[in-house]
């Protein structure tokens, strides 16, 4: 198996990981079972039966994550051991970093998938093979946010291009480094759902 | 943020960004076609034949020798590519070998779409003139394993030889849904296609890497990249072009048609070095559905809009190819609806207009007319014994074994149905154009001729 693979199966494996956490249980666990849960959930999601593993299942069905997502997931898994070990559960960034980076990877979805899928002739998707306006324009928006006090987003931006440019993933495509179905779906939800509570509170 | 992390994080953010400018500042495309090499058509000299004459005269006997001149005759030849019986076959595609026999390429299984099909080969001895055994490539368990994914089944094998001379090979693997679902998957071989190396998965969709299939054969750019004709189908029905670097590297997707215009599968006609024509199956709700073709004169750089053509499409693939004097031949189902007709056209004109030069099949409006079972299946069986010679000689249990193969699939409903589909055509390096298409989703058909043969049939269709 190659790294590519490794490393593909491993985020969905994080993600599994991060369920179990989840789970009301495994957080009455001693220290020591719930490392061995951790383990042993890592094994059963990596491990193949009858040649197909269930990270390669979860692979197959939803596609490779992008990095912004294995970003977001390594942080929610940090935060949540964090919380079980010493039950410190500040997050690791403040709501404004975490809806900028929703709000742009939703605004990123928007502009992409129904371009990419079929509308009209022009297919934003093709700029992610090298285009120099794409990186220009990514570039200057993470100075910007940067400027603006915002750090997660230019991070998050920076993280993807590397990822791309050292080609970490399967695709060859920038657009897969900073976004994936899941992730978009995940976004647009959080990022409605928080402009509609802002507008209560505005009510209230 | 302190000071000192707000500088560390601008110093990643530079540095990301200058490396990634760095390499996207080698991403130049150039365009323009590589011509594929003319084919090398050996003059077929007209045949000397030396008859005795026995005559008597005055009780005597006298051997006369007669020495004749035969004009040549071309060669037109049909046989079956595929032999496993009782199985559905679709999607067949060939290459040609370095020692000039065609390897074919197949998916067969208990049916279209299910987790049983593989992706078949075989190859036809130019000399003997008959197909070898069937060989399994991959198939979706052995694609799931190395794939390290969930693979649900695999479809459309399309073979291409690399800039490195080895043979390159596309197929389809859908783990999500029916076809809409695909992506594409690339097998490399070193050894003519004896044996294959583990898959690659190739991106080429931001959306689950859904929605691109592959049908038609590759050609090449100037700078020795490869452009593979592609088609989406999941949202909306469009045809593109993949582009791949040498290494089988996806480094850009061109699209040709917007969305909507049910442009699918399309063949790209390289005429020289600047022109090039795609013809594409219509998907479309058009009342009278025709082949679309799209034009570039400036090697691939921009595509003209999809424009209907003269020929009929009932929504089925079609093949083409550019003969080395520029015109250009097609194999289509000529007609709005079904696919029980199957015709070779020629176009002298640059595709504006079509003539047929030989219908290959032809059972439109039998359907109805072989309502009874047995004279359904006794068309069948001549069907196979005139397709491929090989079959006449066969005893007839082996025979009945054939149409016992192909009734499933013929019968039903009280009908004969017939349906001969997806073409796939390629010119070898001596001139012989070969053919493959599906014959009744139960075997895979091959008609083989020569360049005299075309020539001849030219010939006799300007005359009449």
């Amino acid at each position: 198996m190659n790294l590519t693979d490794r490393f593909a199966l491993s985020v969905w494996a994080l993600f599994g990981l991060w369920l179990i956490l989840r789970l009301p249980f495994v957080t009455r666990m001693s220290v020591t079972q719930r490392t061995a849960t951790l383990l042993l959930g890592y094994v059963i999601a990596m491990v193949p039966v009858a040649g197909l593993s269930l990270a390669g299942a979860l692979r197959g069905m939803l596609g490779d994550l992008s990095t912004t997502s294995t970003l977001l997931l390594s942080a929610a898994l940090f935060t949540r051991l964090r919380f079980l070990v010493n039950g410190n559960a500040a997050p690791l960034w403040n709501a404004r970093e975490r809806f900028s980076v929703l709000l742009f990877i939703s605004v990123l979805a928007l502009l992409l998938y129904p371009f990419a899928l079929g509308i009209g002739t022009l297919d934003p998707y093709r700029a992610g093979f090298g285009s120099v306006s794409l990186l220009l324009m990514l570039a200057l928006l993470s100075l910007w946010f940067m400027r603006r006090g915002l750090y997660l987003l230019p991070f998050v931006c920076a993280l993807s291009v590397m990822a791309w440019s050292m080609r970490l993933l399967e695709s060859t495509n920038l657009w897969d480094y900073l976004l994936d179905a899941p992730l978009a779906i995940y976004a647009i939800v959080q990022t409605v759902k928080a402009m509609l509570e802002a507008r209560k509170v505005e009510r209230v | 943020m302190s000071k000192y992390q707000r500088l560390s994080l601008l110093a990643f953010v530079l540095s990301a960004f200058s490396m990634a400018l760095f390499k996207a500042s080698g991403w130049t495309l150039a365009y323009g076609f590589r011509l594929p090499e003319p084919p090398v058509i050996k003059v077929v000299e007209p045949t000397q034949v030396t008859t005795q004459v026995v005559t008597r005269s005055k009780g005597r006997r006298h051997t006369q020798r007669i020495k004749e001149t035969l004009p040549a005759r071309g060669h037109f030849d049909t046989h079956f590519a595929s032999s496993q019986l009782h199985v559905q076959t679709h999607a067949a595609s060939m290459i040609e070998l370095s020692d000039g026999n065609v390897r074919a390429f197949w998916f067969s299984g208990s049916r279209e779409g299910a987790a049983d099909v593989t992706i078949n080969s075989a190859i036809f001895d130019v000399t003997q003139k008959q197909w070898g055994a069937e060989q399994v490539v991959t198939g979706r368990v052995q694609t799931q394993r190395d794939l390290h994914r969930y693979i649900a089944k695999v479809g459309n094998p399309v073979p291409m030889r690399a800039p490195d001379g080895s043979l390159w090979l596309f197929y389809v693997t859908v783990s999500l849904g029916g076809w809409a679902g695909s992506s594409i998957s690339m097998l490399t071989s070193n050894d003519e296609g004896a044996t294959w190396g583990a898959p690659r998965r190739l991106v080429t969709s931001p959306f689950i890497n859904i929605s691109t299939l592959v049908k038609a054969p590759p050609f090449l750019y100037a700078d020795g990249t490869v452009g593979v004709p592609v088609y989406q189908e999941f949202v909306s029905k469009f045809a593109e072009v993949l582009r791949l670097d040498k290494t089988g590297k996806v480094i850009d997707k061109q699209r040709l048609a917007a969305g909507g215009q049910g442009t699918l599968q399309p063949v790209v006609l390289v005429r020289n070095e600047l022109d090039a024509l795609a013809l594409t199956r219509y998907a479309g709700a058009d009342s009278a559905p025709r082949v679309m073709s799209l034009a570039t004169t400036d090697g691939g750089r921009h595509w003209s809009k999809p424009q209907k053509s003269n020929m009929k499409n009932p929504n089925a693939a079609l093949s083409a190819l550019v003969l080395p004097d520029g015109k250009l031949l097609a194999v289509l189902n000529d007609q709005e609806h079904g696919r029980d007709s199957l015709s070779l056209q020629l176009s002298a004109d640059g595709g504006i207009t079509w003539r047929e030069l030989r219908r290959l099949e032809e059972m439109g409006g039998l359907s109805q007319q072989l309502a009874d079972e047995s004279a359904c299946l006794e068309v069948v069986e001549d069907m196979l014994q005139n397709s491929d010679a090989r079959l006449q000689a066969l005893a007839a249990p082996q025979l009945a074994e054939y149409v016992a193969s192909a009734k499933p699939l013929v019968r039903s409903a009280s009908a004969c149905h017939f349906e001969f589909s997806y073409p796939y055509l390629m010119q070898a390096h001596n001139g012989d154009i070969h053919l493959l298409y599906t014959w009744n989703r139960v075997l895979i058909k091959h008609a083989v001729f020569d360049a005299l043969w075309l020539q001849q049939r030219l010939s006799q269709e300007s005359s009449q």
